[in-house]
């Protein structure tokens, strides 16, 4: 049997409530989530291809990559803040057909 | 939204589930490290008052519950007295060749009340997420993760059809080095710019034959995700990641209970196809579909891992003349499953003539016969491991 859309779903809800989380000031989840945006930056600038990026993050790295590639190729990987994590809720919320747990 | 007092209810579920697993006694020291874990999670929530929560606290604490059923789901039939040991451990042994920390997963198994059911459940395996939350909101840490399996209740012993579970440890090696997932994206980013030569793709569309409807590649720009081909992909991986260890033993029980169905399912190809691209692979025969996998496999690996047969045969009557076989490697264990499926395929004539029986075996005999010696084959094998190991 097949459960990934299941997976996918639950990993995508719970990196939307990481964000939300860190907005907030709970910082316990930058590292996790900063990750996950450098992985989406560097399969979409070719420094990694679906072969080599973050395997335990993959739905979520595919997931942004297709959702928002010209952001996710042109962001500053080194200076993400406050605003980037919430252009990034955004961009799960203006998707209907996310599941957010 | 979750509401506060559903969340109750939840918890009360919970801690009612609880009472009954919380004596719970495992054969390994992991579960129990696991096992405590969940006790110190449950007196955390029990304290907490959540209507002082806020919506994503809540949030949180209903993903927790959801976790700590899950994982009593399997727990619970991965006691000492439910865990099919001998089973697990092939299936262990045959993560080791795959997984380089295999020390920090636990092969679990949920008995289920569906004779067909035979799945891998990914939830605890592959959700990080889940366990980083844990210790952020309680600072507990749980360094196993679950390889959650799951089969039938009614065939736990029986070693014919649980070789199928070779297959559902493929899912579980499958995500863990994302080769079916990472195949998709080469491959529909390859036939979207043309890069695929007309032979192979009509070698293709022979497994995947809706692999050059127009609507695949529409799909696959907008962003949405060909759910048919990645589930194609991930079972064709898994049988050929079984036949690695038991030949092509699951075909006889795929083969039978889907009465070789020549059409895909949503979920699954057909059976037709499944069987060839094994027997493509055993024969050592060239395909450019079973060439997608073993290109993956050594990309998804560094070049490390190769698709491969990786058992070793031996030629023995001791089943028929009622004594377990002398295992002299891993491989050969693996081997067991293809020697109990032969005995079973052919004629049974040799039980009555090498033990001067003046009757013949009826079916349920030889049944009971062929799984207590395969049983009995491999916990020779793991004491005699074991013994070997603590002597050194």
């Amino acid at each position: 049997m097949f459960y990934s859309h299941t997976l996918e779903s639950s990993k995508i809800g719970l990196f939307h409530l990481f964000l939300k989380s860190l907005i907030k000031g709970d910082d316990s989840y930058r590292e996790d989530v900063n990750n996950v945006i450098k992985e989406t930056s560097s399969l979409l600038n070719g420094d990694k291809d679906f072969y080599t990026i973050d395997r335990d993050r993959y739905p979520i790295i595919v997931y942004l990559k297709k959702s928002d590639p010209d952001y996710f190729k042109h962001i500053d990987i080194n200076s993400l803040n406050n605003k980037d994590y919430q252009y990034i809720i955004e961009i799960f919320e203006r998707q209907s057909n996310v599941n957010l747990i | 939204m979750v509401d506060n007092k559903l969340l109750n209810l939840h918890f009360t579920q919970l801690s009612s589930a609880w009472r009954y697993s919380k004596e719970n006694i495992y054969s390994d020291a992991k579960k129990n490290e696991y096992h405590s874990n969940l006790k110190i999670l449950h007196s955390k929530l029990s304290v907490e008052d959540f209507s002082l929560l806020d919506e994503p606290e809540l949030l949180k604490r209903k993903v927790i519950c959801d976790f700590f059923f899950k994982s009593l789901e399997f727990l619970n039939s991965s006691t000492l007295n439910h865990i099919p040991f001998e089973i697990v451990k092939c299936l262990e042994l045959a993560l080791c060749d795959w997984i380089d920390n295999e020390e920090d997963f636990l092969i679990v198994t949920s008995l289920v009340n569906d004779i067909h059911n035979f799945s891998f459940d990914p939830s605890l395996a592959f959700n990080e997420e889940i366990y980083n939350l844990i210790n952020s909101v309680y600072g507990i840490e749980f360094k196993s993760r679950l390889i959650q399996i799951n089969l039938p209740a009614h065939l736990d012993r029986d070693y014919l059809a649980n070789v199928v579970l070779y297959h559902e440890l493929g899912h579980f090696v499958d995500y863990k080095l994302n080769i079916s997932k990472a195949i998709y994206e080469d491959l529909l980013s390859r036939l979207s710019l043309n890069q695929i030569p007309e032979a192979n793709l009509n070698e293709l569309v022979e497994y995947f034959p809706y692999i050059k409807d127009p609507l695949l590649l529409d799909y696959y720009r907008n962003g949405t995700t060909v759910h048919v081909l990645m589930s194609h992909l991930a079972e064709y991986f898994c049988d050929l990641f079984a036949s690695q260890y038991i030949h092509s033993c699951s075909n006889h029980y795929l083969n039978y209970l889907t009465q070789s169905n020549t059409n895909y399912s949503q979920t699954h190809p057909s059976t037709t196809n499944r069987i060839r691209m094994v027997d493509t692979f055993l024969k050592k025969e060239k395909s450019f579909p079973l060439a997608l996998f073993e290109h993956a496999v050594l990309k998804c690996t560094s070049d490390i891992k190769e698709l491969k047969v990786r058992y070793e045969t031996f030629d023995s009557d001791n089943f028929e003349r009622l004594i377990p076989v002398d295992i002299e490697n891993n491989d050969q264990l693996h081997y067991l499953f293809t020697y109990g499926w032969n005995i079973w395929l052919n004629s049974w004539v040799g039980f009555k003539d090498k033990n001067d029986m003046g009757f013949d075996l009826n079916r349920t005999q030889v049944y009971h016969l062929v799984n207590n010696l395969i049983e009995k084959s491999i916990g020779n094998h793991i004491l005699v491991s074991n013994w070997e190991k603590f002597s050194e």
